[in-house]
């Protein structure tokens, strides 16, 4: 059995052949129909909101008023058509076939669609002060569980029903999905940084210290383990130590690219890694909320530095924010601002995207210098070249950057319109969310446990336990706690 | 045949039908120990994090 490339090791230049650039454009568009609320159009008031729910006619609302003719059913039909020939038009360009797309997207966002809905169920979801509004006496209080559905019913299709799996796989694109959804997040950030100034430049900072730390501390253990104790050459530790100490997928592949190790190499890490972030995004949430209800963004920091990928990261900041949320106002009654924890788990992972780049050329000028490796490299040496580290570099970074700044400069100069254009943000939003759930779905779907066996990975799969168990887990965590601890959300009234 | 004996087998069997992917046999061929570069590199980096960890916390708690 061998393992195929990983999808961003086939991606073709051009802005309308990646999944980079196509989440660029679709955040930009989304952007761009919200802040139509900055001069008085409402051109997202049909979108689908799904609340917490005890009687399931009201499940599921367009968000505006104006829509509201449409019915629930309406706006979801209404975003599922909007969604659908957004994202085909990207399936087209991208080279997929259309039909299979469309099948499996439908497929795809129909389940998405329900484990939101069963995820907003009163008896799972509702907090403390909301029971008496549901007329009912007890709720677990889990806050949104749909990601975590969605997760799940991907995993179970993709380990027990692989022939469904193998057909939803077209549309099954978890990094596409969360980098349209970090773009769109960007104006929701600019939004909260506008109206809370101090507050978000610190939690802004810190992040870019705490992704310094991390990738300086977690990098050369993991690669010394790799290279000592698994006995993995440099071709394959470099990837390793860069994918399982930081940030993945695409750090496996922007580091096999510098050091101009074969393109196997970050596809079977690939396979590892996307069965360790499904494990850690079941866990991690879980446990910080237990440990760190009363500290949420030493939480949202830490799965930000913790979890190994864009999808995965950001992922388990939304769930650990719904997470600690609902428990906060539980125990403490305090009612934190929504969307802060995954705002440290964002800022966290979006300087680690940065930091790559800039890990992935000091690699490549020591490889090519020192010429580190085994017979591959002897006595030949080979350029850098910055235009391949540019081409490795995540494109969905700019749509965010220029998303945020955008927004930023334009909230920061016209404080009139700050109000309008956070109500644009929270629309926007609402499909931001859809998206993160496609995300877990397809991140369940193409976890396939059983093919680490298959395919003999045991020894990668023994680094990777070791170093994430043994030290990545606790140092993040450390480093969550020195630079975050103390600061906290905004409290909103209950 | 008693449970833990059926367990054993299980696992005798299952270990042995466990081939390590090509790529990673034919990689420890190639495998020797750390260069001094390596080491080097790898020593900077931890060094530069525990110094800035320093720097960090002084500048974040002053």
């Amino acid at each position: 059995m061998t393992a195929e490339p990983h999808e961003l090791l086939v991606q073709k230049p051009g802005f309308f052949k990646s999944e980079d650039w196509w989440a660029v454009w679709l955040g930009l568009l989304i952007v761009a129909l919200g802040a139509g609320q900055a001069a008085g159009v409402d051109l997202l008031g049909w979108v689908a909101k799904y609340n917490v729910w005890s009687d399931i006619g009201k499940a599921v609302a367009p968000n505006s008023k104006e829509f509201a003719f449409l019915g629930g059913f309406g706006s979801m039909l209404a975003t599922y058509l909007f969604l659908l020939i957004l994202t085909t038009a990207g399936a087209y360009f991208m080279g997929s076939s259309v039909k299979r797309f469309v099948a499996g997207f439908t497929i795809l966002y129909w389940v998405t669609v329900a484990a939101n809905t069963a995820g907003n169920f009163a008896y799972l979801a509702a907090t403390p002060n909301n029971l008496e509004k549901f007329g009912i006496g007890w709720s677990l209080g889990l806050g949104e569980l749909g990601f975590v559905i969605a997760l799940v019913l991907g995993l179970i299709i993709g380990n027990f029903f692989p022939k469904a799996a193998a057909f939803l796989s077209t549309a099954a694109k978890p990094e596409w999905y969360i980098k349209t959804g970090i773009v769109i997040l960007g104006m929701t950030i600019a939004i909260k940084t506008v109206g809370a100034m101090g507050l978000a430049s610190t939690v802004i900072f810190r992040g870019i210290c705490a992704v310094v730390e991390a990738y300086l501390i977690y990098w050369p253990v993991v690669y010394i383990i790799a290279r000592k104790f698994f006995k993995f050459t440099p071709e394959w530790a470099a990837p390793m130590a860069s994918g399982i100490s930081i940030c993945g997928v695409a750090a496996a592949i922007a580091t096999g690219s510098a050091i101009r190790a074969r393109a196997i190499v970050p596809t079977v890490l690939s396979l590892v890694i996307i069965v360790f972030v499904a494990v850690e995004l079941l866990i991690l949430p879980w446990i910080a909320t237990t440990f760190f209800a009363d500290d949420p963004l030493v939480a949202g920091a830490w799965m930000g530095l913790a979890v190994k990928s864009d999808g995965g990261a950001i992922a388990s900041g939304a769930i650990t924010d719904s997470l600690i949320r609902a428990k906060a106002l539980a125990e403490y009654g305090v009612n934190y601002q929504e969307g802060w924890t995954l705002m440290a788990a964002t800022t966290a992972k979006v300087f680690i995207d940065v930091f790559i780049g800039i890990w992935a050329f000091v690699l490549a000028v020591v490889w090519s210098v020192y010429q580190i490796g085994t017979k591959r490299s002897e006595g030949k040496s080979y350029k850098v070249s910055f235009r391949e580290i540019g081409d490795r570099f995540p494109k969905f970074l700019i749509g965010f950057l220029v998303v945020f700044g955008g927004v930023f400069l334009w909230g920061i100069t016209n404080p009139d319109i700050v109000k309008a254009a956070g109500a644009g943000a929270g629309q926007a939003n609402l499909l931001r969310s859809i998206f993160f759930g496609l995300c877990f779905f397809s991140i369940g779907l193409i976890t396939n446990v059983r093919k680490l066996w298959a395919e003999g990975l045991g020894r990668i799969v023994g680094v990777y336990a070791l170093a994430l168990f043994g030290f990545i887990l606790w140092v993040g965590l450390g480093i969550s706690y020195l630079f975050y601890h103390g600061i906290l959300p905004p409290v909103v009234a209950s | 045949m008693s449970d833990l004996a059926i367990k054993n087998r299980t696992a005798a069997i299952e270990a042995s039908s466990y081939e390590e992917h090509p790529e990673l046999v034919q990689q420890n061929e190639e495998w020797t120990d750390l260069s001094s570069v390596e080491v080097k590199l790898c020593g900077i980096s931890l060094g530069l994090g525990l110094v800035l960890l320093a720097v960090f916390l002084y500048v974040f708690r002053s």
